[in-house]
């Protein structure tokens, strides 16, 4: 194992409104190996996003308390200053976001947009940072880069806009570039070639990912780690094979058993398990997926289930107390097609748990 | 008044869309279309987009000055105010008198050929008539009292464009903070504020005569800006700020809520995780997309004031357009209510149209067609 | 707020307004109050003779002979003139400039204005026995401003007052008052027969009926101010005319001139280095160097500034707010004059006012005390109980501040017994009015539309509903009250005033009710009030040039009209006039505001 480029160690964050504290990240750990990529997937909600804008100090603004500690290249991302975070911003830690439309400045040419954050971190010329954006949006697959790099982001599709964020993002080659669903708002085939270029990029460029989605089988092909998030935490995380052969978290199970197809209709809602995600405002304490566990009366007790070692594999941990032979028999169960109350009856656990 | 007149010129030009849709299409062609045919492609290519769309509202905007003209004649016309030629001949005046009077008033031909005469005056001598009540000459009065008034709007929008916009900025990058409550809620007092009022307030704590400071000079000591600067000043800078004062207020609650809104947006998380500097973003990215609906209302409000500020005028007696209307309304004196209201509707229209052009430089999504 | 647009809110035909009355300015002197609780302006109007009274308290506006000479006076105006030609000025405002550039045939005595004293003319107006001849002799010496030159001719006058026939002149009285003229009602600018110049110095008026007393009563008015016929014969073809337009062209004779004028704006006199003043034959002393008219602003404002600002002096009616403080932060700094009159006419032409005890119940049972109230209380003027007003000739002989005697009028707060009365006498059981709902047309603007209010509900008391109809001040008149058409459908008019011409009980009366005030369009006699007899009375006191038989008469006649009820009176209007510190103004009193001529500057 070598050193981590990005170890986050219990990160938690908490925005104040006014209904009360969000506790959007509660504890949450991990860490990105040099040239790796890492697939945080969990529902809408879970805290995905915080974590990450958190990472780059991108969640001050909004008030946020954060706490934990995030490492990265020997400074501790949470304690340091505005200076040192805007230094590492775009620089070193590059991030791309969700919505391409609305995530470029409309009034502004997409060069000047690229070569903006080239000159914020390198001493070039104006000509200089322009030959770059137009070799970047060469680089990421825009065609006839020379005149579109004086185009305005309307004047470009979703997906080309997407490459110009990739471009922005890669402008001053950073060593972790994290994608917040860089695909979400694509069609699917262009989703497809968005991955498919980001993990050429990735290869290339040889920079650490983090990627973030909501769909497991978009980080399946690209992502050597993933971590589940769910409620704040990351309930399940391991190296993508053992995660897709073995999973272990009740949750993972329903994200697995629900990825969707590219023969179904793109925007059918992913709703892996029923019921609706907790409240992130009064946090019970006990453990947060409970009531919409079908499985809960064999596992949770009143504590929240510590973060731990399944077996013997340090690379797989999972927040679960269910017993390892039984969840193995109702993840069998349900890879073979059966529904929930199906594999619990199987694995005997009684379904009368399944609080809504 | 021009307050009143800008919606029903708004309004106008809204119900007038279709016309204007065929007023359009006439225009485009009305270069000629030999022109068109024999220099097409050449016209084309050296009259630009922009220029062709300034030149269809241009003409879009004699049309409409038409209307609010035709309006105001037909309006004066069959509301029950008084009658002009009987005011004019007085009191012990006989009909063969008052009908003397009507004939060189002109009021003795139908109101379409009054109408006409009146639009053929402007056209070829740019001759407005004369007041009935003074039997001043109405372009005169109007382009001698502009310049007052011309002062007082453009001093007071850079007042409230300034003081306003970064109000408004201070108050949105600390949302909540105790400046922002207290700018905020002296906003509320601001826009409440009654300007008459006001100003009695302010005349009686600083007025030369009896304030309680001898701090400005007495109402009606305007002098032109070509004819004595320090007095134009002198006597122009408390209407600036009181005039300012509740637009001031207005544009710092839009601009705090478009930048917080702005603040929001996606493409400013995008521009500080490029690592620019604070100033940068806010500055750069949030106020530059914060300021265009500021630009349009800067724009419009601009456009009503210069129809005249009919209180502050009247209280600091600066001679402008706004008193003159007001008057001339209240004596039912056709020649000056028309003359006044069309310089007003002709400020509002080139106003929409300026802030349509600023607009779409501000942005480039809006295109000009 | 509304800045006080006084050619609308005030009396008369708002288009033409013309003003001129006989009270001598005297202030509120010594608190003393009149029965009903009003300014005693009656009192006060008896001062005569030109010494200077002070009582301790006001300035009364009586001329000061020790006056110093020279300086410049800052006129604050707000609301500005209209027509500056003395062949078209016909407003109060006007009158306050007209008078100090030009002279007359004939002015008013300054200490007495009841009295008229010769001024171009170079002694009293002859009118014939038979009344249809009045003759006039003017002094030789009087010149015109350097601009002009020349000296002042008979046919100077004689073309002034032809030039207001003419459509570009429209003079708005000279009907009233010169219309008996030979050819004068089909003159049309040009030559008037009638008005003939044997010889430079002699002009001779010749009427087709009898009405010389008045027309010679009328040559106050500023019409007679002469300008050269060759001089200003073209320039009067044109349309707007060129002497109105720009007044510092006219032909001046009067101690100032016109130096320069924009309308709105402000207005600069200067002296008239060709005005011959006393050795002319011109009483007036002119103190002041230069008059600088400001014209606009804030009403409230003005009166702020001029009570604290050395040589300045208001020529507007002061606001009410500003009365109550000059009249105790600085009492030497206004002076109240008197003006008017306010009624409600009655339609005597339609029921249920074409019953004379049904307008006795009206008046009776009218609140006129509120109504004043409502108006302003007691700084805007008494209570009337007749229509001349206090210190206009016939005043005293029409029964004066107590009244006509008329039981109607007694109450100022109303009578509802004595009202019902004399329905009970109209033949409505129980003294209460059965009928259909009347028409009243009124204000849309205050104070007028808050007196309606008033009127209204004291008829119902004696169950006369009164419908009001509500349109602005202008079209009151213009479209409804002065529009005998339009009378069919209305039984009165609220907010009905008048003001005389010139200082004299004749056109208090004649024009408003009687039958000559009864014409299609344009009319002032909304009453449509014609008694025969009545109508031969005003005639006879029109036509009688003796003064005390002349007021007399027309006195009686005012008793007599009283008693008909065609308009029930309710104010006595005073207007309250305000001077800065340093200005001693000396009221016009027949223009009931200060006359620029006489006033001075202090050290
Ligand atoms: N600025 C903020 N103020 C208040 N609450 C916030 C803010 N940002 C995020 N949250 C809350 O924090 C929680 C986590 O949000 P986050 O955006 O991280 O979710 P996510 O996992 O990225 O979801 P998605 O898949 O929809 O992007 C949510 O409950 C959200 O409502
Ligand atoms: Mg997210």
């Amino acid at each position: 194992m070598t050193d981590p480029l990005l170890d986050v160690r219990d990160l938690r964050v908490t925005i104040p409104t006014e209904d009360g504290d969000v506790h959007a990240v509660s504890g949450v750990s991990f860490a990105v190996e040099p040239g790796k990529v890492l697939g945080v997937v969990g529902e809408s909600g879970s805290g995905k996003s915080v974590t990450m804008l958190s990472l780059m100090g991108l969640m001050r603004r909004a008030g946020a308390r954060v706490t934990g500690e995030v490492r990265f290249g020997g400074t501790d991302l949470v304690t340091a200053d505005d200076r040192t975070l805007r230094r590492l911003r775009g620089d070193d830690v590059a991030m791309i976001f969700q919505d391409p439309l609305s995530s470029l400045h409309p009034f502004y040419r997409v060069g000047s947009q690229i070569t903006e954050g080239i000159r914020a971190h390198r001493d070039v010329s104006r000509k200089q940072a322009k030959e770059r954006a137009i070799e970047l949006l060469g680089l990421v697959g825009i065609p006839r880069p020379h005149q579109r790099v004086d185009d305005y982001p309307h004047e470009f599709s979703g997906g080309m806009r997407q490459r110009v964020m990739i471009a922005m993002a890669l402008a001053n080659d950073p060593k972790l570039l994290i994608a917040d669903e860089p695909t979400t708002a694509l069609d699917v085939t262009v989703q497809a070639q968005i991955l498919a270029l980001l993990q050429r990029l990735q290869a290339e460029l040889g920079m650490a990912v983090v990627m973030i989605t909501h769909d497991l089988g978009v980080v399946a092909e690209i992502a050597d780690d993933i971590a589940v998030m769910y409620a704040g935490r990351i309930v399940e995380r391991a190296p993508v094979k053992t995660l897709f052969r073995q999973p272990r978290h009740p949750y993972t199970w329903g994200l697995l058993r629900s990825i969707p197809r590219l023969d179904l209709p793109r925007d059918v809602d992913l709703v892996p398990i029923e019921g609706r995600p907790p409240s992130l405002i009064h946090p019970t304490g006990r453990c947060a997926f409970q009531p919409r566990c079908a499985y809960a009366a064999r596992c949770c007790g009143t504590e929240d289930p510590a973060l731990t070692p399944v077996g013997s594999d340090p690379e797989h941990l999972v927040r679960c107390d269910m017993d390892e032979e039984q969840g193995t028999r109702i993840w069998s169960a349900l890879a073979a097609g059966e529904s929930p109350e199906q594999a619990a009856l199987a694995a005997g656990v009684p379904t009368t748990g399944t609080a809504a | 008044m021009t307050r009143l007149l800008a919606p029903v010129v708004r309004l106008l030009a809204r119900l007038l869309a279709p016309v204007a849709a065929l007023w359009d299409r006439f225009a485009r062609t009305l270069p000629g279309r030999v022109v068109v045919r024999v220099f097409g492609p050449t016209v084309r290519r050296l009259v630009s987009p922009t220029a062709r769309y300034i030149y269809r509202r241009l003409v879009w905007m004699v049309f409409l000055l038409l209307v609010v003209s035709m309006l105001a004649f037909l309006i004066f016309y069959a509301l029950p105010s008084g009658d002009p030629a009987a005011q004019r001949a007085g009191k012990g005046a006989d009909q063969a008198q008052i009908d003397r009077v009507k004939h060189t008033l002109f009021l003795d031909r139908p109101i379409y050929e009054q109408y006409f005469h009146y639009i053929k005056q402007i056209v070829l001598h740019f001759d407005f008539g004369f007041s009935y009540d003074t039997n001043a000459d109405v372009a005169h009065a109007i382009t001698s009292r502009l310049p007052a008034t011309i002062s007082l709007a453009a001093g007071a929008a850079v007042i409230w464009l300034i003081v306003g916009v970064l109000i408004g900025i201070l108050s949105a990058l600390r949302p909540r903070s105790f400046f922002d409550r207290l700018v905020m809620g002296g906003a509320l007092l601001g826009i409440s504020a009654p300007v008459y009022w006001l100003a009695l307030v302010a005349l009686a704590l600083f007025s030369q005569s009896y304030g309680v400071i001898h701090l400005i000079p007495d109402t009606g000591a305007y002098r032109p800006l070509t004819e004595d600067p320090g007095a134009w000043f002198t006597s122009l800078i408390v209407p600036w700020c009181i005039l300012a004062l509740s637009f001031a207020a207005i544009y710092a609650r839009l601009m705090r809520a478009n930048l917080l809104e702005v603040l929001d947006q996606d493409y400013l998380r995008t521009a500080e995780a490029k690592g620019l500097s604070r100033r940068r973003v806010v500055v750069r990215h949030g106020v530059r997309s914060a300021i265009t609906p500021i630009v349009t209302a800067f724009g419009l409000d601009l456009g009503i004031l210069l129809g005249g500020a009919v209180l502050t005028e009247s209280v600091f007696n600066i001679p402008g357009i706004g008193r003159l209307s007001y008057d001339a309304i209240v004596a039912s004196n056709l020649p000056v209510i028309q003359g006044t209201v069309l310089f007003a509707a002709f400020f509002i229209i080139a106003a929409n149209i300026l802030v349509d052009i600023v607009y779409a430089l501000i942005d480039p999504r809006v295109r000009l067609a | 707020m509304h800045p006080t647009v006084r050619r609308l809110s005030a009396l008369g035909t708002a288009g033409a307004l013309a003003v001129g009355l006989a009270a001598c300015g005297g202030g509120d002197n010594n608190g003393r109050r009149a029965s009903a609780g009003a300014l005693s302006v009656a009192a006060a109007n008896k001062v005569s003779g030109p010494a200077l009274v002070k009582d301790g308290t006001y300035y009364n506006g009586i001329p000061d002979p020790a006056a110093k000479k020279g300086g410049a006076l800052k006129v604050i105006s707000t609301e500005g003139f209209q027509h500056l030609d003395p062949g078209t000025a016909y407003f109060q405002g006007d009158y306050n400039i007209t008078s100090v550039v030009h002279r007359q045939l004939y002015t008013y005595d300054p200490a007495d204005s009841s009295k008229v004293i010769p001024d171009i003319a170079s002694g009293d107006p002859v009118v014939s026995a038979d009344g249809k001849t009045v003759t006039v002799k003017i002094r030789p010496n009087i010149k015109y401003a350097p601009a002009v030159g020349g000296t002042v001719k008979a046919d100077d006058v004689k073309y002034a007052i032809e030039r207001g026939k003419a459509a570009s002149v429209a003079n708005g009285y000279i009907t009233s008052y010169f219309g008996d003229v030979v050819g004068m009602e089909k003159a049309t600018g040009g030559k008037v027969a009638g008005i003939e110049t044997p010889d430079d110095q002699t002009i001779v008026f010749k009427l087709d009926k009898p009405s010389g007393a008045t027309l010679a009563k009328a040559l106050v008015l500023p019409l007679s101010s002469p300008i050269p016929r060759a001089y200003a014969e073209s320039k009067d073809k044109k349309t707007p005319n060129p002497f109105d337009q720009d007044p510092t062209k006219q032909a001046f004779t009067g101690p100032y001139m016109i130096k320069s004028y924009e309308a709105g704006r402000e207005l600069k006199l200067v002296r008239n280095p060709n005005w011959g003043g006393k050795a002319a034959g011109d009483p007036r002393p002119a103190y002041v160097d230069t008059i600088d008219v400001a014209i606009g602003g804030d009403s409230s404002v003005n009166a702020r500034q001029v009570q604290n600002t050395k040589n300045t002096i208001s020529i507007d009616p002061a606001p009410k707010d500003a009365v109550a403080r000059y009249k105790t932060q600085s009492p030497k700094q206004i002076t109240f004059s008197a003006l008017g009159n306010r009624y409600i006419a009655l339609n005597t032409k339609k029921k249920p006012f074409s019953d004379l005890n049904v307008r006795k119940a009206a008046a009776a049972v009218l609140d006129r005390q509120s109504m004043r109230k409502q108006r302003g209380g007691d700084l805007v003027g008494e209570i009337a109980t007749h229509f001349l007003f206090p210190g206009s000739p016939g005043f005293d002989e029409a029964g004066g501040e107590a009244g006509t005697g008329a039981d109607f009028l007694k109450s100022a707060s109303g009578d509802l017994e004595l009202a019902k009365s004399y329905l009970k006498k109209a033949g409505f059981k129980d003294g209460m009015y059965t009928g259909p709902a009347v028409t009243f047309v009124g204000d849309t603007e205050s104070p007028g539309r808050e007196t309606t209010q008033v009127a209204k509900n004291s008829l119902a008391k004696i169950g006369i509903k009164v419908n009001v109809k509500s349109v602005q001040h202008t079209a009151m008149y213009q479209k409804f009250c002065q529009v005998v058409k339009s009378m069919q459908t209305i039984d009165g008019c609220p907010n009905f005033g008048w003001l005389p011409d010139f200082v004299d009980a004749g056109p208090m009366l004649s024009p408003v009710f009687t039958q000559k005030g009864i014409q299609p369009t344009n009319m002032n006699n909304p009453s449509l009030f014609a008694d025969p007899k009545i109508d031969a009375e005003v005639d006879k006191g029109l036509r009688t040039a003796d003064e005390a038989q002349r007021n007399q008469i027309l006195g009686q006649a005012d008793k007599d009209i009283t008693d008909q009820v065609p308009a029930i009176p309710w104010l006595w209007d005073t207007q309250a006039n305000i001077q800065g510190p340093n200005v001693h103004g000396v009221i016009a009193s027949w223009n009931s505001v200060w006359d620029l001529a006489y006033t001075s500057l202090g050290s």
